[in-house]
């Protein structure tokens, strides 16, 4: 499997476990985005817009660095 | 007859390509396929007729138009049939093909990809004009160009759409 192309992590399929099985479909009706974007930002092939973030962590009732995370390494 | 309301996809079920996925393959086809063809048709002549008496302005005509046309026509076609699908597996085509800042960003992400592209391939008219050569090699130029962009383009949205980016 290729590498993760963006180094943000995020915990949403975990959180969407928690949340009463929320479905991708579910999440993607909420941010006005299709389902084939969450999964993309679940997999780590697509960073979320900050903007978007900040949606996706509301819709969780959580701080964002509790959703998203950035992962270490070099940072240039 | 009422028809019942589309629902929404489950988890397990596979995703579908958007429409703008699915231009960019329409896009990245038919380029390669009339741009393939025009230089077959007008290189063919080429080794036959002299250079200043081979017809090419109307291959040339014919492959551009047959090429938006087919991309706008294609495009349609195949976004019909990926709605078709979702209606009758219930699914509502207006949520999962529709464009969204994914599509956006994918599409600002290859265009700063391939402006090299036009720009630096698009600087040998120039240098073709400065040589003097026969305007067939000029015209054929720029429609080359002008077709790696395209394909350029469409082949830069897919991998993104398929492996992902970083904006």
């Amino acid at each position: 499997m290729s590498p993760k192309p963006t180094r943000v992590a995020n915990r949403i399929r975990a959180l969407r476990a928690e949340r009463d099985d929320l479905t991708q479909a579910e999440l993607a009706e909420r941010l006005g985005v299709t389902r084939q974007t969450v999964i993309a930002i679940e997999q780590g092939r697509y960073s979320p817009s900050l903007e978007m973030a900040f949606q996706i962590a509301r819709i969780f009732e959580l701080p964002l660095d509790d959703v998203f995370q950035y992962g270490e390494g070099d940072d240039n | 007859m009422n028809t019942p309301e589309p629902r929404l996809a489950r988890d397990d079920e596979p995703t579908v390509m958007g429409m703008d996925e699915r231009s960019a393959w329409v896009q990245l086809f038919v380029f390669a396929i009339t741009t393939g063809v025009y230089l077959f048709v007008v290189l063919s002549r080429v080794r036959v007729t002299p250079v200043e008496e081979v017809e090419w302005v109307a291959p040339l005509l014919w492959a551009i138009g047959i090429s938006i046309v087919t991309v706008i026509v294609g495009s349609i076609i195949s976004g019909v049939g990926g709605a078709m699908g979702l209606a009758m597996r219930g699914r509502d085509p207006d949520v999962e093909l529709k464009s969204d800042s994914r599509d956006k960003d994918i599409a600002r992400h290859a265009r700063l990809r391939t402006y090299w592209v036009g720009s630096v391939l698009g600087a040998g008219t120039l240098v073709l004009a400065m040589l003097d050569v026969d305007t067939l090699w000029i015209g054929t130029y720029v429609f080359a160009v002008s077709s790696a962009g395209a394909i350029t383009d469409a082949a830069v949205r897919i991998r993104a759409y398929r492996r992902g980016f970083v904006s």
